[in-house]
């Protein structure tokens, strides 16, 4: 795959407080990137570096091979859609898509050609000579997509531009923008915290805390493989609890000894056991490898959100069925969804990136 | 019963505030039209005094000279005004508080303090006129801007100014169309605001004028030393009516344009 934009070693700090940490990235042409992570992750800061709005305190950005660093924006061939509220206030729709082209001085009728370009591929005809404040939060970015897309950029940037929408329209405009993506066919760098969004958009999801990239790969392979306790959280919810591999096939939680798939730890390391909430099954007690009381179960429409507390440890379960609170309930789990983890050696370690 | 009380009360003491507010105004209007030149005797409507305003020379030249300082001393405190602020806004916490406070001291000031500091100031360094007037006016217009505009700078809206950037735009073009026309709200009320206040101004006009130059404020002062002439009533009402009306601009002007948006927005709502 060809490299459009490599970040070499980026560092970045303000007011002494470490954003990113000598940050390594390649990204190809023509994929669909997410940077994944909580807020203040160091994720917004990295797509600034990219768009030129910040200067790294260390490190190069390379575009198609060439270092763009020190470039101010308007000189780079990428162009960004921001969070919200960035479009001109006293230009009408077709005067915002328009206002790159006419800084290029273009000739009247291309820009009109492709102004109704624009507007087609983001679902907004007739909205030519509406003023930005009489269109809705959804309507407005999509006409900061087609503003950004119709000066041809080979990269777009996109900062949380569907963190101001409501979920019915976020899921809309996901679709939406993975149809346009596949229209024009240039990359996507996606910013988000939200697990959801990157899972059903992304080629690729790297998933970021405190300026790390703690884990990169195509979303299936981020949710069923999480390399770190970290992760595992952050992507959906989890069970994360002590466990022993006592040789490859058998862990061993809680005193008990279950098969799984893993292989190629040291014989009775101490890991991290990840177990999704909806790979858990509740059967009778004494059967499964656990039993425990029902602490709580709470009516989430698709799915009961069950609490079952064993020993020390309280297990959250995703079932179809409901269970009877107090009641003692006995867990089941298929060798293949149980996920060994190492121990990280220290809270925010670095973790390979597996490819 | 007890109603009626209070609320004849609260009638009686606006009344009362209104009287000694604007009363002594209505009066000089009123003698300003009086073709009298005694100040008991009504003798008939004239417009005489506002006539002789227009072909005194000595009148004429001192509008000309308020008129055009005010202008001219709030456009120049204008740009270091709104300079000033941008410089502000970026400072960090204790910084700014620091500016802030020594914005704030030139208004709290008394005026008198002002005018002699500023005269001693200039006699050293340049002969007093119009020039010397100039630069006091500048000197305390620049507050007032800097009040003005740095709220609007503290809410603007930089993801406008980064787009644009994006799109291509260099750092000037990006400046002037997308962040001016934010703060063009508060640099119009800013900049009447100084005009205000420099067509106001008497004090330190005085104290640093030098011989022959004259505003409006400092020649009907030396004029009513020799005497009170009905055209200095008829000056004094027009002076009233130009600041009253440059006050509703300055007041009116900002707070209409957002009454439109405010409509706007509700009729979208609807």
């Amino acid at each position: 795959m060809d490299t459009i934009l490599e970040l070499q070693n980026i560092s970045k700090s303000f007011d002494g407080k470490t954003i990113i940490k000598e940050l390594n990235l390649e990204i190809y042409k023509n994929e669909f990137i997410t940077l994944l992570g909580p807020s203040g992750c160091g994720k917004s800061t990295l797509l600034r570096i990219i768009g030129g709005f910040e200067t790294p305190d260390t490190g190069r950005v390379l575009f198609d091979g060439k270092d763009i660093t020190n470039l101010s924006p308007d000189k780079r061939r990428l162009h960004t859609v921001f969070q919200k509220y960035s479009l001109f206030p006293h230009y009408d729709v077709a005067d915002n898509i328009a206002f790159g082209l006419k800084l290029k001085k273009k000739d009247k009728a291309y820009i009109e050609d492709k102004v109704q370009y624009a507007l087609r591929l983001v679902n907004m005809e007739g909205f030519e000579h509406r003023k930005p404040d009489s269109l809705s939060g959804g309507q407005q970015q999509r006409v900061a997509i087609a503003r950004a897309i119709v000066n041809e950029p080979e990269v777009l940037l996109l900062d949380e531009p569907l963190g101001a929408l409501d979920l019915k329209l976020r899921q809309e405009m996901q679709r939406e923008l993975m149809k346009i993506k596949k229209e024009v066919g240039i990359t996507f760098i996606y910013v988000t915290h939200d697990q959801s969004e990157a899972l059903t958009m992304s080629d690729r999801i790297i998933v970021m805390n405190q300026g790390i990239i703690q884990q990169m790969g195509d979303p299936k392979s981020i949710y069923d493989e999480p390399q770190n306790a970290f992760v595992a959280d952050f992507i959906g919810e989890s069970n994360i609890i002590d466990g022993i591999m006592l040789r490859d096939y058998l862990v061993q939680i809680q005193g008990v000894d279950i098969p799984c798939v893993d292989i190629g730890f040291a014989p009775n390391e101490k890991v991290d056991v990840v177990i999704r909430p909806e790979d858990l099954n509740i059967v009778e007690p004494g059967r499964g490898f656990a039993t425990g009381r029902v602490m709580e179960v709470i009516y989430q429409g698709a799915y009961y959100d069950i609490r079952v507390s064993c020993g020390d440890f309280e297990w959250a379960i995703q079932s179809n069925n409901p269970a009877m609170p107090g009641s003692m309930a006995g867990l089941s789990i298929l060798p293949e969804n149980i996920q060994i983890m190492h121990k990280p050696r220290s809270s925010d370690e670095e973790i390979i990136e597996k490819n | 019963m007890k109603e009626h009380l209070i609320n004849f009360i609260c009638r009686f003491y606006f009344v009362l505030i209104m009287i000694f507010l604007y009363i002594p105004i209505a009066v000089m209007m009123v003698l300003s039209v009086n073709d009298s030149r005694s100040r008991v005797v009504w003798g008939g409507f004239t417009l005489r005094w506002y006539g002789q305003l227009l072909t005194n020379r000595q009148i004429r030249e001192a509008l000309i000279t308020t008129i055009g300082l005010a202008f001219l001393s709030s456009a120049i405190a204008l740009l270091i005004g709104t300079a000033a602020a941008f410089g502000m806004h970026y400072m960090n916490k204790r910084r700014y508080a620091v500016m802030m406070g020594l914005t704030n001291i030139p208004m709290l000031n008394a005026d008198i303090v002002t005018g002699i500091a500023l005269m001693l100031w200039f006699i050293r360094f340049l002969p007093l006129g119009f020039t010397s007037v100039l630069i006091a006016h500048i000197t305390f217009n620049i507050p007032y801007i800097i009040l003005a505009v740095l709220p609007k700078i503290e809410q603007m809206n930089m993801s406008v100014y980064e787009a644009s950037r994006d799109l291509g735009a260099t750092a000037a073009y990006g400046f002037f169309t997308t962040i001016l026309p934010q703060l063009s709200g508060g640099i119009l009320s800013g900049f009447f605001m100084a005009v205000t206040m420099s067509m106001d101004d008497f004090m330190i006009t005085y104290f640093t004028k030098g011989a022959g130059v004259n505003t409006l404020s400092t020649m009907i002062y030396g004029e009513i030393r020799k005497g009170i002439k009905p055209e200095m009533y008829a000056l004094s009402t027009v002076i009233f009516t130009a600041v009253l009306i440059l006050l509703l601009i300055v007041n009116y002007a900002p707070s209409a344009r957002e009454r439109a948006q405010h409509r706007e927005l509700a009729e979208r709502e609807l």
